[in-house]
């Protein structure tokens, strides 16, 4: 578990200029999750995640970690928590001068494991990665995504309890990129490692996180599980970042489409998880006195959370009613406008 | 011109000036390449941040640098005489070549590890090294290809620096070229002795790039 009190980090620029990157945060990162931590760029998000392993030394606040507090740790004692905490780069910042095979080997020669099991460590990891040819190679022989692979099994060798990933996609390709959160929750499930993902890409989020905390100038606006954020989205920012991530607006030329039809009511009905298994407007159809016409639709999945958004025409005598029922199973219906 | 006299005082002169230059390059890689570590870890935001440290360092690699090599070459002979007992002869001569060359070593070094990327060090930290380790396996390490090419360059510089030493009275080949080719006009002594270094400097520097080449993966 990470904990994060009252944490405040203030950056002392030159001359008198302070950039408050950190303010107040109060988090706590579950064991076992993957968390997101979305946010423009120079929002707080490497900062934050740098202050788990004391990269960043916060001015104020606490970060304890699986229950030891960071901060007041002796140098000793701190590299020897951080030798729990695996770390991986927009960059992979592996060493060039060694083998893909050394660059794994590497933490286990800094924490001084003996020689048989470093061999035998280095070739598991170069299995769960999928790099065992390329064992002899060196980096500037490897592609982004196999450069990234190398440093997530560097960050594992130590048989980490935590991965810390700052923006470990950001250099790549959108299709190099899946390979690379495949291989991350597959390391999530197998080794019920805890992941924090920072990111300023939502697809990413939607794609692989549990958790999600949205982060806007050193300030926490945001934090719940993905599909509850990425569907109610209650700030701005959040919103900004959700559109086309998720489709809930009316695209333009279906709504140009609309006003030019007349008569009834037009809804915007946003349902979520269960609830789209079920033939709710079917049911309305049959108990009330109305007649629907569906204009536009649209199904997505986040994560195992499956949402939806429908347009329809609602007419009839019972028009108030239905739309009454279908708010009270639960779902989300919004007036667009009387046409 | 090619008597074997001539041929003679040559190769004794070669190997004086190999093993002036050998000798010098590494005790100036002895004392340099510490304070290069140190100039760089002591830097503004890095492993080891200590301005004041930083900047007396800064301050003396400078002087070291400035001051002329002919001036340095007479300056210090109470100390060369403390130090070898004598203040002329080859073994004499390395004394001012290699503190003329640790300011250059410090400087080259510090030029080299501040190259290495300061993402690979902050994944090192972040994997709980320690500064020993960090400068011993990844500094080092990282910049060793820049490294040989810089002791390359100060080895090629002593070279130079060694027949400025033979003037007065270090002995290898820049000597011979002052008694003999100077001072007994003899033009083809002199002509030898300018095509000897020439040859010494270019198989230095092809064999320098060779080893840097060798050790990068890039
Ligand atoms: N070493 C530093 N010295 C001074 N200011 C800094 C330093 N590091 C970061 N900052 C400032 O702190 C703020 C937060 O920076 P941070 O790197 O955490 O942002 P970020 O969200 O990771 O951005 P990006 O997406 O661009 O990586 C920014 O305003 C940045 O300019
Ligand atoms: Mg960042």
């Amino acid at each position: 578990m990470i904990q994060f009190v009252n944490l405040t980090k203030v950056y002392k620029g030159p001359g008198q200029n302070e950039v408050v990157a950190l303010k107040d945060i109060n988090l706590t990162i579950n064991d076992s999750e993957i968390f997101g931590i979305i946010g423009l760029s120079g929002a707080g998000k490497s900062t934050l995640v740098r202050t788990i392993n004391l990269l960043e030394r916060p001015d104020v606040g606490s970060v304890k970690v699986n229950g030891v507090e960071m901060t007041s740790l002796s140098r000793p004692r701190l590299r020897e928590e951080r030798q729990k905490i695996g770390m991986i780069f927009q960059h992979f910042n592996l060493l060039a001068s060694k083998t893909v095979a050394d660059n794994i080997a590497f933490p286990l020669k800094l924490s001084g494991a003996p020689k048989a099991e470093i061999t035998k460590r280095v070739n598991e990891l170069l299995d769960l990665v999928g790099l065992s040819d390329k064992a002899k190679a060196y980096p500037f022989q490897l592609s982004g995504g196999q450069k990234q692979r190398v440093g997530i099994a560097r960050a594992l060798a130590n048989n980490q309890e935590i991965l810390l990933c700052d923006e470990a996609t950001s250099a790549l390709d959108p299709q190099t990129t899946m390979s690379i959160l495949k291989l991350l929750k597959k390391i999530n499930k197998e080794r019920g490692i805890t992941i924090v993902i920072i990111t300023h890409e939502m697809n990413v989020i939607k794609e692989i996180c549990d958790r999600v905390a949205v982060i806007e100038e050193g300030e926490i606006i945001e934090v719940g599980p993905v599909s509850e954020v990425l569907l109610n989205p209650t700030t701005e920012t959040a919103k900004t970042f959700l559109r086309g991530v998720v489709k809930t607006e009316v695209p333009y030329e279906v709504a140009a489409r609309l006003k030019s039809q007349n008569g009834g009511e037009l809804l915007q009905v946003t349902f979520l998880g269960s609830l789209a298994g079920e033939p709710l407007i079917n049911e309305m159809v049959e108990k009330f006195d109305v007649v629907i016409n569906i204009l536009y639709g649209n199904i997505d999945q986040i994560r195992d959370v499956t949402f939806g958004m429908l347009v329809l025409k609602l007419t009839g005598p019972e028009q108030d009613k239905a739309k009454a029922f279908l708010e009270e199973k639960g779902l989300k219906v919004k007036v667009i406008e009387n046409v | 011109m090619f008597n074997p006299t001539v041929l003679m005082m040559l190769k004794d002169a070669l190997i004086e000036t190999i093993y002036m230059v050998a000798t010098s390059t590494f005790f100036a890689v002895l004392f340099g390449l510490p304070l290069g570590i140190l100039l760089v870890i002591t830097a503004p935001d890095h492993i080891k941040e200590n301005k004041w440290l930083n900047s007396i360092l800064g301050w003396i690699v400078n002087f070291g640098r400035s001051v002329p090599f002919i001036i340095l070459l007479v300056a210090i002979v109470p100390f060369t005489r403390w130090l070898v007992n004598t203040s002329i002869g080859t073994t004499a001569a390395i004394v001012p070549l290699s503190i003329a060359a640790i300011p250059f070593v410090a400087r080259v070094t510090e030029q080299s590890l501040r190259e290495v990327d300061k993402g690979v060090i902050e994944a090192a930290l972040a994997m709980g090294a320690t500064t020993s380790q960090i400068i011993f396996k990844v500094l080092l390490p990282e910049s060793l290809p820049s490294l040989v090419l810089g002791i390359t360059i100060t080895a090629v510089n002593l070279i130079g620096y060694s027949a400025m030493a033979g003037a007065i009275g270090g002995g290898g080949l820049g000597d011979l070229a002052i008694r003999y080719g100077y001072q007994r006009f003899r033009g083809d002594v002199m002509l030898l002795t300018v095509i000897v270094l020439v040859i010494l400097v270019q198989v230095v520097q092809t064999i320098g790039n060779l080893i840097a080449k060798s050790l990068e993966h890039k």
